[in-house]
């Protein structure tokens, strides 16, 4: 420990900390502007300048280091005419425009100045002028008058994403932020710039001129777009959901979030969104009253008996909504056909020693298992950016390779292609591995049965290994915690298809989920929904799996909902309610109570606890046919979706196109070039994609996004042959 | 990269122990062998250093000698810091203009001269002062400036 003198009081820290810091245990302030709790020491704004004793000049307490002795003085006039004059020159061409300004009433340069600047200023000059409302990426607006060069965002984007994607441009007081040749700033984090921004330099799009923050109302919740479970805070203005940001879960996502879960809130102010529940009628939907819905709801369940009765989804409930969906489904109901998946996922709960997301941080080794946490986990995969940095071997195993020599600062991971078989490449990296019993963390996408087999014997050779499962729903975990898994006897999702295909299921109960666009034998499901007598769809939207329902139940947003849920760690991650639901919308687990209570079961609390989740591989997918040539796969990505995602208008600018990724041999061999428009057809299915090459994609493969609505990949039968031909391009006609 | 850039390079790259400081050397190449720093010079250097394009863009926008857009032959920058001022670089700088009928940041149509006021030269002891490409030329007048002038049209009706 070292002791030092602060104000004149002693204090003892430990070596190393910043007098900065030291001062803060005390409860002695000292303003700053560059300095960020998750970023390296800097010392850029000179705002925390304070006195040490035998230091000939004052000393930035953000990058000062205590030493024995030190003698430190933050209350001294010295100390306060310096703040006021580093007030001074920043303002000096800063343009004062604090009544347009989005950060005025929340801006650090007003509270900073307001508690030390000087009443009046020197500067009688005219101000420097800058770009003015530059578009910075899709989400960002950069006002480069209003900056005042901390390099928090340049910081962050070097030592946090570890793309340099943004820098300082030119020099003394021309010097602005900027990136290469003012190309948009193209990252899928980028509006974490704007929560670092100390000023009113970068803005949100989406929050431009929407709200002044002393007319917001807040709450604490967390993002619930994928299984991270970011800790977020949700600003509304009269009830308008205006701004989601990140706030700082030191075990979860350090205050990061990424660009969907920050500007993928609009869904629930979207017109598409369904405000009354509807019944189908002569062939058409007709909305209707809760009322009639219900009964008709609770009609059909009762005609067709327990055997006939399939439930799936839950992994967009809360838990305590899933755990009314189990007592619903298994006691009220009598069933075990329930079935929480609906797309390729076997299971969201690891069968070996289940990780942490700071495991990622202690890790020996981290192998990404057919999974692009890019993609799927965007905030997991800092951690994962931040081991590759460190030097921390990374494999992955896949189709393709997500961490190639593409990214600029970040060194590339080994990468088994694994065409043939991930679970092959799986055990050959068990075996290279065998014996150095070192915390190596898997990170899984819970696909494939083979690989459900291979790591159970990863359990026994490696005792100190950890899996994460990246969940296919963001409460997947939860869900199967509740015991949303079929019971003994009861189908899962693909058998419920199955026999819903061949007139064996009387009632398909939908909650939360799509599977039209997300269970992979989209022939299979899209007969199972045309044939199924009673079809209930419960969502936020008329999804594609809505569209031959019986019953349509709308329900409210999960900004509009209390409860809590489980992140992929299996962590308990709490939603608060922003805003109340539109006018007439239960939430899910209204609908659950009001369904138990019609049909005659009690919601006795606490709900009896579910059986421990059955075996993960009882889930009969086909499994893809041995093909020669090039074979489909697919990649899910980060604004994959037909829901929450296509209804958020702020996302419009970055939703994906259809295309398919080819390596560039495979490419050149067919003569075709990027950009080029093909159509891949495979067996009976065509979809019109246009051609990306990628030497990070495995050759032999055609790689095709999931779960676009406006070209389902459900059509194609993954690991299928497929044949390419080019679409000669339109004539547009005047 | 090039090949006979990249040789030179690769040679560049030995005498630092972190690649990155080899940036401002690398950028200088790109320099002499295209007689700028375009965008794709700034790629290339990146490219070669492994960092992103933002990163080179950062350190030669910063540096006066690497030239953003294309420049002429000769390069006069005039320095407009303090003692320059004081002792009449802005007139200097009038005087260059009117000759070369171009103003600061501007080059000349037959590509023989750009003319650029730049910060402080270090040379102040004998301000006013310009720098023609690499070289010095200090305690100025408009005298002095015409016959710099002329010397370098010379120099440069010899080379054709």
């Amino acid at each position: 420990m070292i002791n030092l003198t602060i104000d004149g009081r002693q204090t003892s820290v430990p070596e190393g900390t910043l007098v900065l810091h030291a001062a803060r245990e005390l409860g002695i302030d000292i303003p700053t502007f560059c300095h960020h709790a998750r970023l390296l020491p800097f010392g850029a704004c000179r705002m925390c300048l304070v006195e040490i004793e035998k230091a000939p000049k004052l000393q930035t307490a953000c990058t000062t280091v205590v030493s024995e002795g030190m003698v430190v003085r933050t209350d001294t006039e010295q100390v306060r005419l310096t703040r006021q004059s580093v007030l001074e020159f920043l303002l000096a061409n800063h343009p004062l425009d604090c009544p347009v300004c989005d950060k005025g009433g929340e801006c650090e340069l007003q509270d900073l100045t307001h508690r030390w600047g000087a009443p009046a200023s020197q500067f009688r000059e005219a101000k420097n002028r800058k770009g003015k409302a530059l578009p910075f990426g899709p989400f960002i607006v950069m006002d480069e008058e209003r900056c005042i060069l901390c390099q928090r965002c340049v910081r962050f984007d070097q030592e946090v994403l570890g793309e340099g994607g943004i820098g300082l441009m030119g020099r003394g007081f021309r010097t602005r932020v900027g990136t290469f040749q003012g190309r948009p700033y193209d990252t899928p984090f980028s509006g974490n710039v704007v929560d670092l921004c100390p000023v009113g330099a970068l803005t949100s799009r989406p929050y431009r001129f929407r709200a002044r923050p002393w007319d917001l109302t807040s709450v604490a919740s967390t993002c619930l777009h994928c299984s991270v479970g970011c800790a977020a805070r949700l600003d509304a203005r009269e009830n308008h959901w205006v701004r989601l940001r990140g706030a700082d879960d030191p075990a979860v996502n350090q205050g990061w979030l990424c660009d969907r879960g920050r500007y993928g809130f609009g869904f629930a102010a979207s017109p598409e969104r369904l405000t009354a529940p509807q019944l189908r009628r002569g062939g058409k939907l007709a909305a209707t009253s809760w009322e009639e819905a219900l009964d008709r709801v609770v009609q059909a369940l009762r005609e067709a008996g327990p055997d006939r009765v399939g439930i799936i989804g839950g992994g967009r409930l809360t838990d305590q909504e899933a755990a009314l969906l189990h007592h619903l489904g298994r006691q009220v109901l009598g069933t075990a056909h329930l079935d929480r998946r609906a797309g390729r996922q076997l299971t969201a709960t690891p069968h070996l020693a289940g990780g942490t997301l700071e495991d990622l941080d202690r890790a020996a080794h981290i192998v990404l298992i057919g999974c692009d946490p890019e993609e799927t986990a965007p905030v997991l995969a800092l951690r994962v950016r931040q081991a590759l940095r460190r030097g921390t071997p990374v494999t992955e195993l896949g189709p393709w390779q997500t961490y190639g020599p593409g990214h600029a600062w970040i060194p590339p991971s080994r990468w088994l292609p694994a065409v043939g078989s991930t679970a092959t490449a799986l055990a050959g990296l068990r075996e290279e591995l065998a014996g150095q019993d070192q915390p190596v963390v898997l990170v899984w996408s819970g696909e494939d049965a083979a690989v459900h087999d291979e790591l159970a014997r990863w359990r026994q050779a490696m005792p100190g290994a950890r899996l994460l499962i990246v969940g296919d729903q963001p409460n997947a975990r939860g869900a199967e915690a509740a015991g949303l898994l079929p019971g003994s006897g009861g189908r899962s999702t693909p058998e419920l298809l199955a026999a819903a295909a061949a007139g064996d299921l009387q009632v398909l109960y939908l909650v939360g989920v799509n599977p039209a666009l997300s269970f992979p034998d989209g022939a299979l499901v899209r007969e199972a929904l045309e044939k199924v007598p009673f079809l209930v769809v419960q969502d936020l939207f008329a999804t594609e799996s809505a569209r031959s329902a019986h019953a349509l139940l709308p329900v409210a947003a999960w900004s509009e909902k209390t409860g809590s849920w489980s992140n992929l760690e299996g962590r308990h991650r709490p939603l608060a309610a922003l805003t109340p639901a539109p006018e007439n919308l239960p939430d899910d687990g209204g609908i659950f109570r009001e369904l138990i209570r019609r049909l005659g079961g009690e919601v006795s609390a606490p709900l009896p606890a579910p059986a421990p989740p059955a075996a993960a591989a009882a889930y009969p997918l086909s499994t893809p046919p041995a093909a020669e040539g090039l074979r489909v796969a697919t990649v899910e990505l980060t604004y994959s979706g037909g829901g929450t995602v296509l209804h958020a208008p702020a996302l419009s600018p970055v939703l994906p196109e259809a295309w398919v990724t080819l390596h560039p041999e495979e490419a050149a061999r067919r003569d075709l070039a990027p950009g080029q428009v093909v159509e891949l057809s495979c067996g009976d299915s065509r979809l019109t994609l246009s051609v990306r090459t990628s030497a990070q994609v495995a050759p032999g493969l055609a790689l095709v996004p999931r779960r676009l609505p406006h070209s389902p990949d459900n059509l194609l039968t993954e690991g299928a042959a497929v044949a390419l031909t080019p679409v000669p391009r339109k004539e547009v006609l005047p | 990269m090039r090949e006979a850039l990249m040789a030179h390079a690769r040679d560049v790259l030995t005498r630092y122990p972190d690649p990155n400081s080899a940036m401002l050397p690398l950028l200088y190449l790109v320099q002499e062998a295209d007689g700028w720093v375009s965008p794709a010079g700034l790629e290339e250097v990146a490219s070669f250093l492994g960092v992103a394009p933002a990163v080179a863009e950062s350190v030669a926008s910063f540096y006066t000698l690497l030239q953003k857009r294309p420049v002429g032959r000769y390069v006069l920058q005039v320095c407009t810091n303090l003692s320059c001022s004081l002792l009449g670089a802005e007139h200097l700088l009038d005087h260059l203009g009117r000759k070369l009928g171009i103003g600061p940041g501007e080059t000349t149509p037959d590509g023989l001269f750009t003319l650029q006021s730049v910060e402080c030269l270090a040379e102040c002891g004998q301000a006013p002062v310009l720098q023609v490409n690499l070289d010095f030329h200090s305690g100025l007048t408009p005298e002095k400036v015409d016959a710099l002038l002329n010397a370098l049209r010379k120099e440069a009706e010899q080379d054709v």
